[in-house]
């Protein structure tokens, strides 16, 4: 099975869709709410497709990402540290739910830590972190990827974790994927 | 099957990371943390914190707190934190105080740490210790804290007590809301949960739904770990009909069995008749109006 369709094959298995944002409303017609929706549900399926194309999306993808890859930004993180962040990840069918967020703002530079989650799919959580040692450029860089929507919902949540069934529940250190947090496991 | 794959491949992946200096703390804050991770529901989640804190705590007394070396003082921060954020009890919040105020003489303290020992402070409803922490010059660059009135006079309640925020949220007073007779949904929700927005939205486009929920309906908050209540202040300006109140303590909503949000609980006569949790999809909305059925509005 070729990449394509084993992607499109966990779409169908996980319960994934794209909106279907190419019926655009008539430009001309729109207004600020509807170009906001047409906005959002452009940038969910953005966000969708880097969980899919993403390489690591359970505890087995990474202990082979690791096994084959042992030079990879993880490696950017202290011994200890990298503990902790592994010791904290939760995965469900779509992919990784939360992670702990301490030693990567703290530690790691905005471009070290886009380098990891990129391989979780969750590049875009970034824009919620707050790094120690980030610099002008680099905050500028994370605003731009705040809250598209109206209501300036970010869909990802620092401090909480993903319950189901579709449910926040607050928590130490963590940042929840709104994305990946609509069904299964957390 | 799972779990123990689950199981096997965390303890392969923690080996095949690079050996770590062993740190007097390092294996007991791994526990306290595997039970953060894998024990979601508070009841269970609290007493099995406490005992390994407790563990942990007994170590640190028997070295010494300054006699720990830097690693061993984050971890005991990290530990004193977790147990601070489960229990929201004021004497585990000045442990962690104690373990802060260590991290500091160190120079370990991060702005993140002070963030959150204001916000343990708030959520656990220490408002005078959140101002006074607040107003210390190192911590210049937090949000403003919110100043704190009760009008219970502090006074034990048989009902239970909400925070009115003032409109820019930096202004809260206790008041009693009593659950009288009849029918009241006591919905469980929070400004920064999308679940809660999409029950919102969804709730909203139904007339009749809409109309019940406005006339039954008490949106409360958990307690959060906020600097101040600006988000909730911003919530009552979009959705006055949902207009969301935090708890003063959420063991004093003794009906309410979880605080994960959204949480609809149908009260008739003060009696928990029926639950929703969650909201996964717009089907919730079915499962709202049954369970008005069930208590007869």
């Amino acid at each position: 099975m070729n990449s394509l369709s084993r992607n499109l094959a966990f779409m169908c298995l996980a319960g994934l869709s794209f909106s279907v944002y190419a019926q655009k409303p008539n430009s001309d017609t729109l207004t600020m709410d509807q170009a906001m929706r047409v906005v959002a549900e452009k940038q969910g399926d953005q966000e969708l497709a880097h969980i899919v194309l993403a390489p690591i999306r359970s505890l087995a993808d990474l202990r082979l990402y690791m096994q084959n890859n042992p030079v990879n930004p993880l490696n950017a993180l202290a011994p200890r540290s990298l503990e902790k962040f592994i010791d904290s990840l939760t995965f469900n069918a779509r992919g990784l739910t939360s992670y702990r967020t301490a030693e990567i703002e703290a530690e790691l530079t905005p471009r070290q830590a886009y380098a990891i989650l990129s391989l979780f799919g969750v590049q875009d959580s970034i824009g919620q972190l707050r790094f120690s040692g980030a610099t002008a450029d680099e905050v500028q860089a994370l605003q731009a990827l705040g809250p598209t929507t109206m209501d300036g919902d970010p869909g990802d949540y620092p401090g909480y974790r993903c319950v189901p069934p579709a449910t926040c529940l607050r928590a130490v250190d963590s940042i929840c994927i709104g994305r990946n947090c609509t069904g299964g496991n957390p | 099957m799972f779990f123990v794959r689950s199981s096997a491949i965390a303890v392969f992946l923690l080996f095949s990371v690079p050996s770590l200096g062993a740190t007097l703390l390092a294996d007991d804050v791994k526990a306290i943390n595997k039970i953060d991770r894998d024990v979601i529901d508070p009841k269970e989640k609290v007493p099995q914190l406490r005992r390994q804190y407790e563990r942990i705590s007994n170590l640190v007394a028997h070295v010494g707190l300054e006699k720990l070396d830097d690693d061993d003082v984050s971890d005991f921060y990290e530990a004193s934190f977790k147990l601070a954020f489960y229990t929201l009890e004021p004497a585990d919040v000045r442990k962690m105080r104690g373990a802060f105020q260590e991290l500091e003489a160190r120079r370990l303290a991060t702005a993140r740490n002070r963030e959150d020992m204001l916000t343990t402070y708030v959520a656990a409803r220490m408002f005078e210790e959140a101002l006074a922490f607040r107003k210390l010059p190192e911590n210049d660059a937090l949000s403003q804290t919110p100043e704190f009135e009760d009008e219970t006079d502090g006074a034990r309640h048989s009902s239970p007590t909400l925070l009115r925020v003032s409109k820019e949220g930096l202004f809260v007073t206790r008041h009693a809301h009593p659950i009288g007779d009849g029918v009241q949904v006591i919905v469980v929700s929070s400004p920064s949960c999308h679940f809660s927005r999409e029950a919102v939205e969804a709730i909203s486009k139904d007339r009749e739904l809409s109309a019940k929920m406005a006339r039954a309906s008490t949106w409360i908050v958990p307690q959060e770990n906020v600097e101040n209540f600006s988000s909730i202040a911003k919530w009552a300006e979009k959705y006055p009909n949902a207009h969301m109140e935090p708890v003063f303590r959420q063991s004093e909503w003794t009906f309410v069995p979880n605080w994960q949000t959204p949480g609809f609980y149908f009260l008739k006569d003060g009696k928990l008749v029926d639950s929703v949790v969650g909201w996964p999809n717009d089907q919730q909305i079915k499962k709202l109006s049954a369970a008005f059925h069930q208590v007869g509005m």
